[in-house]
């Protein structure tokens, strides 16, 4: 029986390796070149086989058959950020076809020897079956919040963009020295320069000329940099950058600009804190969560803040970015953006700057902490625990009796922060009847800590945190109070 | 019996486990930092000293490391992507006094023959990491005894088996010429009144300095440096835009009325622009070792030069405010001082010879 089993597996072996090695024929290899799947897009694809993308729909067209993948399978692959609107057909030729994403239920790609990635559109007219394809650029209708690069300056929007929608504007090619390698070889120097050919649009071309010469560029990675306005917004796949080649600057996956940005920063409260806590002057930091710049001015103006109102002027100041409470408190009190001092998103605990607490305590400035926020830093001293809310059972209320009730300790520096208007905002909006009340009820806290307090007293505003991280106005700008 | 037989498997296999736990543990500790087999393997240096130095793995591995993930685009387009871990080129020139600044270019080269020249506006934005582990390994014999990681920059700029460092200053580094005393330069400028807090204090235009005593020169980079250590590359647009405060708190204080305090440089030492050095004494003297030279107090001119990186010259020549001084070689200078009078003006003095002096001194300048 035994023997038997192996007769047969050897017989079967043989069979496979004489039909492997003469039955059919081998087909010569096949070099397919990439199809690209960019724009705006979370996933970029990079389509190298037709059957990657799973099924291939049979095809007779023309009298041709053919195997092909849907369009609309390929654009879902790559998961778009936003409502897809516009797809874009490029060929290595510069041949472009552009289609509405309605309609493309009919629309497919496959691969030919003789046209390589080629179009077939049913529905369409004959000349959007675009042929050599090189790259599809999906362009969405920019509704995918925190997707794309916002513009801004300090009144309103200029523009929102995204990658695929800067497919709209004149590209320009522009290549770029990256560098000069040399390989010495049997007393030989051979050199070749690089140089990478980038997709560029002068941001001048983008917004209106009387935009102004100074930016403010913040990046995903928690860039923050004041430039002359002479650069370009780059774009790369399904992200854009800021670039200037001249001085070989980039700030990678470009979130937002602000033209001609605020003078003040919200990291002005470091220097600020410093400079008073040196001249022996004591101080106290009031955050209110929730109070961007617009609504400032709204509740100074309509009366909901009668001692904010009275106060001098807020100056508007800038934040930074991404938008978490964490990394905005890790600006404030480090002086620094959020590449610089290491708190860049939710998971960064430790900070790689110098803290104001840290130079308070150098300069033997008792510091207390009345922002429950800061638990989430690696900051000494800790935030102080706060038991409960009052038996108001009002947000804030606890936190202010036990600002009330410590200020008369010996703390050269205090930092509390206010979150009612948040939580009063968070359902009704933030310019609603509820969250104005909210205010009031702070500016009332901020009237009495004021007549209080004997030191300095500075009030900054932080804007609503969202986790999508929309670059705006509302999000970006905020009130810079000195109170007194 | 053959219960037992399966019980000894099972006992063996649990063994067997926590030795392989316990081994791999061990692996990962015995990289990064600790001695390894190619600690012994050197690098040449050029440039950094007089003569040609060699820096084995092992004194790299010595200094602060820094870990990155770090991702790079190849020539043919596929991404490379990595956790590097190694010490940044920057330490190693700080432990001999240099600074990646002090060089126009860096050229790299490989042990087989591969060397790409990594120039300032590279390294300008980017650290060059002298990795020595590469995602928590040790470098394997092909990329030993250093793979070099420049984060943001092309795979080109990665040079596996690192074998020598050139550091070049070329022409295009540009070379101090001319050290220049801000509190003399100030005086013969425009002053304005510039509200610093509650104070009004005094402020100089930066452009007006620039313009009076660089020559117009247009910088690609302005470098300045605070008392406190802090270093600050500038773009020639927003430092051309700002002003120096010159009086009260803080004093000289590199700021603007447009820009936020963080961009702001306080007890300000030196600004380098094109081949000027401004130099701030008042700061000088609390930085640098007073030297008293036959009962003459003040800083020594061998700190000011190596402080200001004057370039070397057979002779230098003194200016005063009054117009230009005295010229005096290499040789003349030994235990020459800069010190300042009780008017606040500065002399520059050789004590014990009272030819070699410049009263209300503003500048020295490198002559050929």
């Amino acid at each position: 029986m035994n023997r038997r089993w192996w007769l047969l597996a050897i017989g079967l072996g043989m069979l496979g390796f004489i039909v492997g090695s003469f039955g059919f024929p081998n087909p010569a290899p096949q070099y397919i070149p990439p199809l690209k799947v960019t724009g705006d897009v979370t996933r970029t694809i990079k389509l190298e086989d037709p059957r990657q993308m799973g099924e291939l729909y049979d095809l007779s067209y023309q009298g041709h058959k053919y195997k092909a993948i849907k369009l609309l399978d390929i654009i879902k692959a790559a998961r778009p950020a936003g409502n897809p609107e516009q797809v874009y057909l490029l060929g290595s030729d510069g041949f472009a076809v552009s289609l509405k994403t309605r309609g493309l239920g009919e629309s497919f790609i496959t691969f030919t020897a003789e046209n390589g990635w080629e179009a077939i559109n049913l529905n369409h007219p004959l000349n959007s079956n675009a042929k050599m394809l090189q790259e599809i650029v999906i362009v969405s209708d920019g509704s995918s919040p925190g997707f794309g690069v916002s513009i801004i300056n300090r009144d309103r929007e200029l523009l929102h963009i995204t990658p695929g929608q800067l497919y709209y504007h004149t590209l320009l090619d522009y290549p770029c020295f990256e560098g000069r390698a040399t390989l010495q070889s049997k007393g030989k120097s051979y050199t070749s320069a690089v140089y990478t050919r980038r997709k560029l649009v002068k941001l001048r071309e983008l917004i209106p000329a009387q935009a102004g010469d100074r930016i403010l560029a913040m990046g995903a990675a928690g860039e923050h940099r004041y430039l002359a306005n002479r650069g370009y917004i780059e774009l790369r796949d399904n992200y854009l950058s800021y670039f200037q080649p001249e001085e070989h600057s980039r700030v990678d996956n470009l979130k937002g600009v602000i033209v001609n940005p605020p003078t003040a920063s919200i990291m002005d409260c470091y220097y600020e804190i410093r400079h008073y806590l040196e001249s022996n002057e004591r101080v106290l930091v009031i955050v209110i969560d929730g109070l961007n710049y617009r609504q400032y001015s709204r509740v100074t103006q309509k009366g909901y803040a009668p001692f904010l109102n009275k106060a001098p002027a807020a100056l508007m100041a800038s934040g930074v970015y991404p938008l978490e409470g964490k990394v905005w408190r890790a600006a404030l009190i480090t002086g620094r953006p959020p590449e610089e001092n290491g708190v860049i998103d939710k998971s960064d605990q430790k900070l790689a700057a110098g803290t104001i607490f840290a130079l308070a305590e150098q300069l033997k400035n008792p510091v207390l902490l009345l922002d429950p926020g800061f638990k989430e830093l690696n900051t000494s001293p800790k935030p102080l625990p706060i038991n409960g809310q009052s038996a108001s059972g009002k947000p804030d209320e606890a936190l202010f009796d036990l600002a009330m009730d410590q200020m008369d300790q010996d703390y050269d520096l205090i930092m509390l922060r206010f979150n009612g208007m948040t939580v009063n905002s968070k359902y009704s909006g933030q310019l609603s009847d509820r969250g104005m009340t909210a205010i009031t009820a702070i500016d009332t806290k901020l009237e009495r800590i004021a007549n209080k307090w004997p030191g300095r007293m500075i009030v900054v505003g932080f804007p609503a945190m969202s986790p999508a991280g929309e670059f705006s106005c509302d999000s970006m700008l905020v009130p810079y109070v000195h109170v007194k | 019996m053959h219960r037992r037989i399966k019980d000894s498997f099972r006992l063996l296999l649990i063994l067997l486990l926590i030795f392989t736990v316990a081994g791999c543990e061990k692996s990962s500790e015995t990289t990064s930092k600790l001695p390894g087999p190619n600690d012994r393997q050197e690098i040449l240096i050029t440039g950094l000293q007089d003569a040609d130095c060699r820096v084995s793995v092992g004194e790299i591995k010595k200094l602060p490391s820094v870990t990155k993930r770090v991702e790079a685009s190849r020539a043919n387009g596929e991404k490379v992507s990595m956790k590097a871990t190694g010490a940044l080129l920057e330490s190693l020139l700080e432990k001999h006094g240099k600074s990646m600044r002090d060089y126009s270019r860096i050229r790299l080269t490989a042990r087989d023959g591969y060397s790409i020249a990594v120039t300032a506006d590279v390294f300008k934005n980017n650290p060059i990491i002298l990795a020595y582990e590469i995602d928590g390994q040790a470098l394997d014999a092909e990329n030993q005894p250093i793979q070099v990681v420049v984060p943001g920059e092309r795979a080109m700029y990665w040079v596996r088996m690192l074998t020598r460092i050139d550091l070049e200053t070329g022409d295009e580094q540009i070379q101090v010429k001319k050290i220049v005393f801000l509190e003399a330069a100030v005086k013969g400028l425009p002053q304005e009144d510039y509200q610093y807090f509650e104070n009004v204090d005094k402020a100089i235009k930066t452009r007006d300095l620039v313009n009076t005593y660089a020559g117009g020169v247009k910088a690609a980079n302005v470098f300045m440096r605070a008392r406190d250590g802090l270093q600050k590359n500038e773009s020639p647009g927003n430092f051309l835009g700002a002003f120096i405060k010159i009086s009260g708190q803080d004093a000289p204080v590199f700021l603007a009325p447009d820009m936020p305090q963080g961009m702001h440089v306080r007890e300000l030492f030196l600004i380098n622009y094109g081949g000027t050095s401004f130099m701030a004494y008042s700061q000088g003297k609390k930085l640098l070792p007073s030297q008293t030279v036959r009962g003459q107090n003040g800083i020594a001119l061998s700190d000011v030069i190596k402080q200001t990186g004057l370039t070397p010259a057979a002779k230098y020549r003194f200016n005063s405010v009054d117009g230009p001084g005295l010229v005096l070689s290499v040789g003349e200078l030994e235990k020459a001082l800069v010190c300042e009078n009780s008017q606040g003006w500065l002399t520059f003095c050789c004590p014990g010879d009272a030819g070699k002096t410049v009263e209300r001194l503003l500048s020295i300048e490198c002559l050929k």
